[in-house]
């Protein structure tokens, strides 16, 4: 700003041309600008009000000490109400109790001049409990130059400011309660956000493991799925890699649901494969891999398991059953059969079970189909299963396609049909088609 | 286990009802041996008729032998009779029905149980 | 559907119990009441093998029972803390024997084993566990029931 030769005049002369100007302008703006001016003495208010609820809030130093003070006197006056009734008081005791009501009054009074300016509404604190009982604890003493037996009566309503100790210790506790309260739900807001990122990380695992493509062989058009429920379950398949041309094929599913069948799922999926190569014979494999799970298995679980064992350049399928449905095969003329045949316990119930081996031919265009009952009992919201009917519907419907759309039409198909009823249950398809020409 | 007891001519048939396990072994063999003893004179012929025997355990298998055994040395004429398949099939394996005669009805029984040993 | 188990002391007297402990849990898996015989016979013998040889150290020994679907199997489990005592290895009966020569016990045993798939005896620690199943055929809602052609079941 470039001096100008009126501001290089003395600091004096300076401070009253302000003063003057501040007062101008109050002047001009308070005929012209009264919405304004209403305005600033409502914003004042608002300051006075906040500084106000500030002094009275519980967790600031001066609130507590303020709360204590007002507590102590409550008990100390309703004290005094008894202790004045006592006859042949001395006049010593008589004036202190005097000088103790007259300061009393003061701070209850300064305390409800306090809670006044704090209120939001003041018509609402002055009809409010906490108000009345307020205004009633202080009312006597101003009341007192009216009538003495008056003055007698209101002086017993100041017992009414035990009342005032109820609502200030109700207050205290309510406050400290909701305060536990909303720490204690915070804290398990963030135990069970852990737990199901943890639950999430576990149930991706789960899926890694098992394999992504079928193994390339001449001839074979295979797929597989798995889509899981909502709570971690244990359905696996697997394509194990055998020697001569030869590919286990395994559709499993573990009894229970959680942890405990994720667990046992992998260490099932794990023996069965390590142990495949060794034993050829899918009864044996079965047998062997039943043992080993019968060692250990603290928690009890089992695991129905269809096994088998086909020759890709032959055609040879030969199968084993562990406590499993039963898969089908489509021919390529059309028709539908199940592979059955007598099969032994689900693997993990007790040791020494025996799993017959079966044999069955496929030509070439046959397509085996294998499951889990996640897919044959999955249930709608009227209580129906989807059933074996509609999956071989889907499967004959399907005709000479691939293997693949023929799981995502089954899975479309049970999605559709269970519609809004949660799932249950894992859903696992297994599809190869031999000698596709 | 209810059991009654029906008399024809000199032929006492004894016949169980409901589920001849443990529990109940020990007073269907009394009930036996008290028709094989007979009330004044002893039968000529005892006829289990199974007809209505849901169930039978090991213990009451054991009431049988005994039973066909007392009869044997009694001199009576022994035989059971409508076995349902169940119990049939426990009889089959156990062998039961090798050594003692078992009819497929009351009246096969009737008309083929001679008096005397087995 | 989950494991059912029941509890109770070794006494010839809860018998009765069991047998229809078996019967609730059959009906509610909704298997044909039929099959049901050869598991109330197993569960019978077994358990009164268990009570009659069954001797503790620490007072009357306790029998557990459980049932559990497994696959298209039921597997009955007996366990008893009493003395180690395995019921398999109770001898065989003879069965070629005349009515004369026919030792009065041994059945039981024999019966579980012709009547069940498997049959396992373990001891776990201070228990004595007899495990057995048998295939059943499930009473099944929404399957077709009489399916022709190749369809087996």
């Amino acid at each position: 700003m470039r001096a100008s030769p009126a501001a290089a005049a003395a600091p004096e002369v300076q401070a009253e041309a302000r003063a003057a100007a501040v007062q101008r302008g109050l002047q001009v703006h308070a005929p012209l600008h009264r919405a304004s001016a209403l305005r600033a003495a409502q914003s004042l208010r608002a300051i006075v009000r906040t500084q106000a609820q500030r002094l009275l809030r519980p967790d600031r130093l001066f609130g507590r000490a303020f709360e204590n003070i007002i507590l102590t006197l409550i008990i100390v006056s309703v004290a005094s109400v008894i202790l004045e009734e006592v006859h042949g008081l001395p006049e010593w005791a008589k004036r202190a109790l005097h000088i103790e009501e007259i300061v009393v009054v003061c701070v209850f009074s300064f305390e409800y001049l306090l809670r006044l300016v704090a209120a939001e509404k003041i018509k609402a604190f002055v009809f409010s409990f906490q108000g009345v009982v307020d205004l009633i604890a202080i009312a006597p003493f101003y009341l007192a130059g009216v009538d003495a037996r008056a003055v007698r009566a209101l002086r017993l309503l100041r017992l009414l400011r035990v009342l005032k100790l109820q609502t200030h210790i109700l207050e205290n506790t309510v406050a400290a309660r909701t305060r536990e309260l909303a720490d204690k739900n915070a804290a398990l807001e963030q135990a069970q956000a852990q737990l199901k990122a943890e639950l999430d990380i576990a149930r991706a695992l789960q899926i890694a493991i098992l394999p992504a493509t079928f193994p390339v062989k001449p001839g074979c058009d295979g797929a597989a799925r798995m889509i899981p429920a909502t709570t971690m379950g244990g359905d696996f398949y697997d394509f194990i890699e055998l020697p001569d041309g030869r590919i286990g094929l395994v559709m499993a599913d573990v009894s229970g649901k959680g942890v405990p069948a994720a667990f046992f799922m992998a260490v099932a999926r794990t023996n069965l494969r390590d142990l495949a190569p060794q034993y050829l014979e899918p009864g044996a494999c079965l047998a062997q891999t039943n043992a080993m799970l019968c060692a250990q298995n603290p928690m009890e679980l089992f695991v129905t398991v269809f096994y088998c064992v086909f020759d890709t350049s032959t055609g040879t399928l030969r199968y084993a059953n562990g406590g499993h449905n039963p898969p089908y095969v489509r021919r390529a003329d059309g028709s539908v059969e199940a592979l059955t045949g007598a099969g032994g316990l689900a693997l993990g119930v007790m040791p020494g079970v025996n799993y017959p081996d079966h044999t069955v031919q496929l030509l070439p265009g046959d397509r085996l189909v294998l499951y889990t009952d996640g897919v044959t009992e999955a249930f709608n919201s009227a209580d129906e299963p989807y059933g074996v009917e509609r999956l071989l519907a889907e499967v004959k419907a399907h005709g000479d396609g691939g293997a693949t759309a023929l799981i995502e039409r089954i899975c479309r198909s049970v999605t559709v049909f269970a519609d809004a009823a949660p799932q249950s249950d894992d859903i696992t398809l297994t599809v190869l088609t031999w000698g596709a020409p | 286990m209810k059991v009654k007891f029906e008399t024809l001519d000199r032929t006492t048939l004894v016949v169980p009802e409901g589920r001849l396990d443990f529990g109940a072994a020990a007073e269907f063999q009394k009930q036996i041996e008290r028709a094989i003893a007979g009330e004044g004179a002893t039968p000529a012929v005892l006829i289990i008729d199974c007809a209505a025997l849901d169930y039978v355990s090991s213990a009451g298998l054991r009431v049988f032998l005994l039973a066909a055994r007392a009869a044997q040395r009694a001199g009576i004429g022994f035989a059971l009779c409508a076995l349902q398949p169940a119990v049939r099939e426990i009889f089959d394996l156990s062998g039961f029905s090798r050594i003692m005669t078992v009819h497929p009805d009351r009246s096969s029984a009737l008309a083929h149980t001679p008096p005397g040993p087995v | 559907m989950n494991e059912w188990r029941r509890s109770v002391p070794s006494d010839a007297a809860q018998l009765p119990v069991l047998t229809q402990f078996l019967q609730e849990f059959w009906s509610a898996a909704s298997l044909p009441s039929a099959q049901a015989m050869s598991f109330e016979l197993a569960l019978e013998e077994i358990f009164m093998n268990v009570v009659m040889h069954s001797s503790s150290v620490t007072g009357a020994p306790h029998i557990e029972v459980s049932l559990v679907l497994a696959g298209g199997a039921v597997v009955l489990t007996i366990e008893d803390d009493g003395a180690e005592f395995d019921p398999l290895t109770l001898p065989q009966p003879n069965l070629e024997a005349s009515l004369g020569e026919r030792p009065i016990g041994g059945l039981g045993v024999f019966l579980v084993r012709q009547l069940m798939d498997t049959v396992s005896y373990q001891r776990l620690g201070a228990t004595n566990r007899l495990r057995m199943s048998k295939h059943v055929e499930r009473l099944r809602e929404g399957t077709s029931q009489g399916a022709t052609g190749p369809i087996a079941k």
